[in-house]
């Protein structure tokens, strides 16, 4: 405990010292440049050094630290071992810190006359996740003595793609605090020539790991979770996506301004607006305020304070700074007629805007509607209905836009390809069954997005690649929307009974379940000279107390086949005896002893066993089911298993009063009979998701490279 | 006036006006198990589910649970969707639906086990 708190002190130190130095040295002080410089990089040792000692108690296995003890254990494998860094919150604000500060001396690099001032407010940032991560800190120790095993991972995120999904996420964070970063330090010094240059390259690089960390976190969803989706509209999904979707309106404000200088406010607006948004979706997904409207109930640390502290302050100093330049900031309103592509971009942005905006209030509304009483939050149903049309604006603008000049006239010639292949798409479409009209329209705009598009996008890449990211991005996201009508407003799905080695006929897929092995199912499936084994997870984890299910999915180009397990329902025998009588059970003679009470109940709760004699083939052993009953009358069952392994015993009803219970045995032998409930969908296309979302991230990197060029 | 102020002002309060009302349409509000049986509207209840409580048909398809709230009061759901995939280790489960024909018909079933997902951030 103390020398990781130490490191952070050390570090809260010097990053303040710092910040000090930085602020002083502006351009009257350029000596005092070089010691706050010093004082920086000490502060990245310090956080460094922090970390890799956290790594260091993970792979120590010290779980005398409460944060290791709660996150991970011996057996773990490396790769999760190593993950479990960042399982909890405590280790995930020590990433977003450590991200921070190394992204820091990347930007120390660059030569710059609002240098100072950007690296001060950017220490503010640091300073802040400092004082959060010092106030829960994952260097506490647990108290008494030290466990010798920990609580392990969670088996849901034991998977490569949420592993890789925080570091993504906090890379983006940290990244989007640097474009804040310049534009608080040219609203300071009133100097706009070069914040937006500087900042750009950043915000590229932001967007591009914070988008690629909310898509990997969708297919985490899809793969792993079972549900068949791989976006549920969670407060925890959209606190991310919100600023996203505002980096991606910045990134188009830049493209107004870089050509006709316009938009000035409205850039410096959207710099600071992205990270107050990161702020905020921090502030409601880790204070625990949307802890009864979320499925991840982000309890809360006792950090509230600090975060809503912060976060005020944050808000009224960067906006009420930008309120006061205002009126000073000389922004060139340029008039260019409806047809112009500068305004196509605009109006995308004001799209895209309006969307993020409903997101916010709906993610928002237990706050909102709780200022007002009654708190309630809206229904999923909300961000589709509201969505949707928004969607179709976007897709047509996307198309539209390559056929527009930038001073305001349209290529007529050039648009007639791409339009008549959508039609014809279309009317595929059409015939392949989609019959809503708005789906239709849908389907229609993200096709002419995509062809008009790629067109513009393959002949840039012959003249200059480096101006081709933006189509790409924009090919991607046609694709990515036709994607998202046909893999879920056209999945189907059916759920399935499939009794043990009896062949079911569904869709054409001749399915035979064949039983469980090692944690997961066998399902053999077969359509025509198509057979695969499929292998859903279906096992019971301790660390959950339940039973873990992921789905199998049988990757296909039009689309998805998704086998995903519900229940396994097995043979269950019951029996009611009392004390000294026996039961049979197979080979087995059960004689029921005494009860086992636990003196000590537990948080209200009171623990009963029933000790059960076994005998079988002259052996004898006492095994002891366990019931624990809660106020409330909630019961949790402990099963214990038969000594050879063919039967788990339950205990289901104690009666005290005659000394009696009742008892389930359920039948886990190779010979019982049991019925897997199996739920089959199809997903077509949902390859285009995935599909449109590497094209988005490709066009992101070109784009980067390309303000990084720019930027020198 | 410039055509494309209005085009621009048009869109905004089309929205608006659109977004307000999905969102007041779409609201649905906490409610005890009482005010949720007399309710004619999309609400949305809390409660725990006990061990043993929780059935899944399989001839409907159907998953029954019974969801309990610290007074005492019990509610049957009915839920035509895949039981959450962690469901059995549950402190709290939420359940947006409508009351009919004495039992609760769910839409949605969350699922809150603190510490869980404590951290990962989806």
């Amino acid at each position: 405990m103390f020398l990781g708190n130490l490191l952070l002190v050390l570090g809260l130190l010097s990053g303040l010292f710092s910040a000090f130095h930085f602020l002083k040295s502006g351009d009257a002080y350029p000596k005092t440049f070089g010691i706050a410089k010093s004082l920086y990089y000490l502060l990245v040792f310090f956080i460094t050094v922090a970390t890799l000692y956290l790594f260091y108690l993970f792979l120590g296995h010290h779980f005398e630290f409460s944060y290791v003890y709660g996150y991970s254990s011996t057996d773990l494998p490396l790769f999760y071992l190593l993950s479990s860094f960042w399982a909890g919150q405590e280790g995930t604000f020590l990433l977003w810190l450590f991200f921070g500060v190394w992204l820091g001396v990347f930007l120390l690099k660059k030569d710059d006359e609002l240098k100072s001032h950007t690296m001060f407010f950017y220490l503010v940032v640091q300073i802040f996740l400092l004082i959060l991560l010092l106030k829960k800190s994952p260097f506490e120790l647990v108290p008494g003595f030290a466990p010798e095993q920990g609580r392990g991972l969670n088996p849901l995120l034991q998977d490569f793609w949420m592993v890789i999904h925080p570091p993504l996420i906090f890379v983006g964070y940290a990244a989007l605090a640097i474009p804040f970063s310049y534009a608080l330090a040219a609203l300071l010094k009133n100097n706009y020539k070069s914040w937006l240059k500087r900042a750009l390259p950043w915000t590229s690089f932001g967007a591009l790991f914070l988008g690629a960390g909310i898509f990997v976190g969708g297919y985490w969803a899809y793969k792993v979770l079972g549900w068949g989706g791989y976006w549920g509209w969670d407060p925890v999904e959209n606190a991310s996506l919100i600023p996203w979707i505002f980096v991606l309106v910045f990134l188009h404000g830049v493209i107004i301004e870089k050509t006709d200088g316009a938009l000035r406010k409205t850039n410096l607006f959207l710099a600071i607006l992205v990270f107050l948004l990161v702020i905020y979706g921090t502030f409601l997904t880790r204070s625990g305020i949307l802890a009864d409207f979320s499925v991840h109930s982000f309890t809360d640390l006792g950090i509230n304070l600090y975060l809503i502290f912060g976060m005020i302050l944050l808000i009224i100093f960067s906006l009420g700074l930008l309120l006061w330049r205002s009126p000073k900031i000389n922004s060139p309103k340029i008039d260019r007629n409806v047809l112009s592509q500068g305004f196509g971009v605009i109006l995308g942005m004001v799209f895209l805007s309006v969307s993020a905006v409903l997101i916010l209030l709906g993610t928002s509304s237990p706050i909102i509607t709780g200022l007002l009483g009654n708190p309630s939050k809206v229904s999923t149903i909300y961000y589709i209905r509201t969505n949707l049309p928004l969607g179709i604006l976007i897709a047509l603008t996307l198309g539209v836009i390559p056929f527009l000049t930038w001073k305001g006239s349209i290529i007529a010639k050039k648009i007639l390809l791409p339009v008549s292949l959508s039609i014809i798409l279309t009317l595929l479409a059409l015939i392949m069954g989609v019959r809503s009209l708005v789906y239709l329209i849908f389907i229609c705009m993200g096709i002419f997005a995509f062809m008009a598009n790629l067109f513009v996008f393959i002949r840039r890449i012959r003249t200059n690649i480096l101006t081709a990211g933006g189509f790409l991005a924009h090919t991607g996201l046609g694709i990515l929307l036709i994607g998202v009508i046909t893999s879920s407003a056209y999945s189907s799905s059916v759920k399935v009974n499939l009794p043990k080695e009896e062949e079911k006929d569904i869709w054409g897929y001749h399915l035979r379940y064949q039983g469980l092995e090692e944690k997961e199912l066998r399902v053999e499936v077969s359509k025509g000279r198509d057979n695969f084994i499929a292998k859903p997870k279906f096992y019971y984890s301790d660390y959950t107390d339940g039973v873990v299910r992921t789905p199998h999915i049988d990757y296909n180009i039009w689309g998805d086949l998704y086998l995903s397990p519900l229940e396994i329902q097995t043979e269950e025998e019951s029996f009611v005896m009392k004390k000294g009588e026996d039961i049979k059970f197979r080979d087995y003679k059960i004689r029921f002893l005494e009860f086992d009470m636990v003196p000590h109940s537990v948080e209200g709760k009171m623990v009963v066993g029933a000790r059960l004699e076994v005998s079988w083939n002259e052996e004898k052993q006492v095994i002891v089911p366990t019931l624990i009953m809660g106020m409330e009358g909630e019961k949790t069952q402990r099963g214990a298993e038969l000594p050879e392994g063919d039967g788990l015993v339950y205990l289901e009803e104690i009666d005290a009063d005659n000394k009696a219970i009742s008892l389930s045995i359920v039948d886990i032998s190779q010979e019982a009979s049991e019925t897997l409930i199996l739920e089959m969908s199809r997903k077509p296309l949902i390859g285009l998701v995935w599909l449109g979302t590497i094209f988005m991230m490709i066009g992101l990197v070109i784009t980067w490279w390309r303000r990084r060029k720019e930027a020198g | 006036m410039n055509i494309k102020v209005l085009i621009g002002i048009i869109i905004i309060l089309v929205f608006v006006i659109f977004g307000t009302f999905s969102f007041k349409k779409s609201l649905t509000p906490y409610v005890s198990f009482e005010e949720a049986k007399s309710m004619d509207a999309i609400v949305q209840v809390i409660g725990k589910v006990a061990q043993g409580e929780s059935t899944y048909d399989t001839t409907t398809h159907l998953f029954h649970f019974t969801l309990r709230d610290p007074e005492g009061d019990a509610l049957d759901v009915v839920f035509d969707g895949t039981k959450p995939a962690n469901f059995e280790q549950a402190t709290d489960v939420v359940v947006i639906g409508k009351y009919g024909e004495g039992k609760f018909v769910a839409n949605q079933v969350l699922v809150k086990c603190p510490s869980k997902y404590q951290g990962s951030e989806l």
